[in-house]
């Protein structure tokens, strides 16, 4: 197990270094670069300059990589062209909110993919079958946001059973805080949960029609122990992996709902980033993203270790 | 002769209206080997999962399959469960296949030991050493831990033996057990089977299309053809004096040590497609001595003193 742990985090180096590369790059390739921002519409070329030099950006590029990469591996951002915040502090306030919503989104992902995949599974081609793959078709298809606009004219406006936006502060109460948070939540899960049911069915179904699942028929062993436990371990291995994926996209989707729920998360500060060109903003957020995509993967893969002793060799 | 372990009657197999099996019966005595041998497509795999009642739910199995007098396709679930490993044991053609991949031997025999009796957990790991043992696992203690990937072809169609008789089997059912093995490993599993049967007085169904493999195990063979069975003997017998001219054909492919360098003949043709087959005798396209009499539907005949054949001619 040390082994491919081990093995997983060498591995992981060159994503990391390509990641931070296209990252950097992102600000040198977008046409209007920082120092325009800075000095305003109608700043003189000499005034630009000035800031140019001063924002280091006359520097060679290897030079101006590695130094924004070791500030911001010893958690130093830098600050918003905009307000002169420091981007490290804002990322570290927006933070907390953003884990927890993806994260639930992800929890009720798994709590209603992988029991409605197997349900689907153990009596497929039935009306149960076809009703669950005809729903999950449906939260594969329909964007989040538009989910999400639903769910606040519905539960919120007109039905007032969840506020429609913010989320209540957890020392506000608890409850409240909840409640707050299960539209997000729950819209931002929709198409994970539809993602999941679908890869836990096929990986059921593949189970169920294995020779090792008829030896196991053939043992006159308990239908429960052969769906619930040789099937299912067997299931749940491409249902991992696929939820390393799945969770990236929350994170990505918790962009846009974050912006439908008016939530002050990662992913309303990356958007204003972007419209106001706030370059060192939107390379901050993306970096931290992309060390949670690559985290989320590593944690997959030990997952799948786990589930999986052939490929732990 | 006492009442037989197995008794099978006109079992059929049939996929919508294709009649895969047809109206198969044998016997299986109390500690016999019995073996079954035919080509792919003869039906020989269908016959073995009918009687365990694990064909797919678009196959329809009719007939009875009789277990100690008991109805094995007339039972609920509920009883048929006991029978599944408790009565019959199975083990199959893809040993590594077979064994699921993601829990160890022990995990694995342990669960098909508590199915059918009340074990605590330390008897049952003793129980999985003993059962390993019994295989031919050298050092089972510490190779009970092993997962499935960790074995060879061989070991693993051993731990299948073992996992088929954890419940208390008094009949294995073999289906191709040798197949996907090396020839050397092959020669082990089939001694280990035959031991088995010697010493625990197990009943065995033996299937495989190498008829030479099921001579040197079984005590009587029965030939499967196009879904049908054409000969029953006993091994000897049969060998000796194919009455059917498949079973002649089958014989005349054995290689002989006195015949090495000679080429073997094989049988010309053929076997026709499940579903097409010819309404009189299946294997007349392809008989050798096929002539008038041969386009009526044959019946299999019993032959003194307990052999059976189809085919007109053999009268004689």
């Amino acid at each position: 197990m040390l082994r491919v742990v081990s093995r997983r985090l060498i591995a992981i180096l060159p994503t990391a270094f390509f990641g931070s590369v296209l990252i950097f790059m992102l600000v040198q390739i977008i046409p209007g670069g920082a120092a325009e921002t800075l000095a305003g519409a109608d700043a003189s070329p000499e005034l630009i300059a000035t800031i140019r030099d001063q924002l280091g950006l006359n520097r060679p590029l290897h030079v101006q990589y590695l130094s924004w990469l070791w500030d911001a591996m010893q958690g130093d951002f830098g600050h918003s062209l905009l307000d002169n915040r420091n981007i490290g502090e804002g990322i570290l306030d927006r933070l907390p909110v953003t884990i927890e919503l993806t994260s639930a989104a992800l929890v009720i992902a798994l709590l209603v993919g992988v029991p409605l995949g197997v349900t689907s599974a153990v009596r497929r081609y039935s009306a149960v079958d076809s009703a669950i793959t005809s729903v999950s078709g449906l939260g594969l298809a329909l964007p989040e946001f538009w989910l999400a606009m639903l769910a606040v004219n519905i539960f919120a406006l007109k039905l007032a059973w969840f506020p429609a936006t913010g989320i209540n502060a957890l020392e506000d109460g608890f409850w409240p805080h909840v409640q707050s948070l299960v539209m997000p939540a729950v819209t931002l899960a929709s198409g994970a949960a539809a993602a999941i049911t679908r890869f836990t069915r096929s990986g059921m179904i593949d189970a169920l029609n294995s020779t090792y699942i008829r030896t196991a028929w053939a043992l006159g062993l308990p239908a429960r122990q052969i769906f619930f436990r040789f099937a299912l371990r067997n299931a749940l291995i491409p249902v991992v992996t696929i939820v390393g994926i799945v969770a990236g996209g929350l994170l990505g989707g918790a962009v846009l709902v974050e912006d439908v729920f008016v939530i002050p998360g990662l992913g309303a500060m990356l958007v204003q980033g972007v419209l106001q060109k706030d370059y060192p903003s939107v390379q901050s957020v993306a970096l931290v993203l992309t060390v949670a995509v690559i985290s989320i993967n590593l944690a997959v893969d030990l997952t799948c270790a786990v589930l999986d002793p052939r490929t732990r060799g | 002769m006492t009442s037989p372990l197995l008794a099978v009657r006109d079992l059929s197999v049939t996929f919508r209206a294709i009649r895969l099996v047809d109206s198969v019966s044998f016997d299986i005595g109390r500690g016999e080997v019995f073996g079954l041998v035919g080509e792919s497509g003869s039906g020989k795999t269908l016959t073995a999962l009918a009687l365990m009642r694990l064909l797919l739910p678009a196959l329809h199995a009719t007939g009875s399959v009789e277990l100690d007098g008991r109805n094995l396709l007339a039972m609920s679930e509920r009883e048929l469960r006991t029978v599944r490993g408790g009565q019959i044991g199975m083990i199959f053609q893809e040993p590594t296949a077979a064994l699921n991949p993601v829990f160890t031997i022990d995990a694995q025999i342990r669960a098909a030991i508590r199915a059918h009796t009340a074990m605590t957990d330390r008897q049952a790991g003793e129980r999985v050493i003993e059962l390993l043992g019994k295989v031919g696992i050298p050092d089972p203690a510490s190779r009970r831990k092993f997962y499935p990937h960790q074995l060879s072809g061989g070991l693993c169609q051993r731990v299948m033996i073992a996992m088929a008789l954890a419940g208390g089997a008094r009949l294995l059912v073999a289906d191709e057990p040798t197949t996907a093995l090396d020839v050397t490993i092959q020669e082990e599993i089939v001694g280990l089977i035959e031991q088995l049967a010697r010493d625990t007085g197990i009943s065995v169904l033996f299937i495989s299309h190498d008829l030479g493999l099921v001579a040197r195990l079984c005590h009587r063979i029965a030939v499967a053809y196009a879904g049908q069975i054409v000969e029953i003997g006993a091994t000897q017998t049969l060998l000796r004096a194919p009455r059917h001219p498949y079973t002649q054909g089958l014989v005349r492919c054995v290689p002989k040590l006195h015949e090495v360098g000679v080429l073997q003949r094989g049988i010309p043709g053929n076997p026709p497609a499940a579903g097409r087959w010819p309404t009189g005798c299946r294997f007349a396209p392809r008989c050798p001595q096929a002539g008038d009499g041969c386009d009526e539907a044959q019946v299999l005949r019993d032959e003194p003193p307990d052999g059976a054949v189809r085919c007109w001619r053999a009268r004689a």
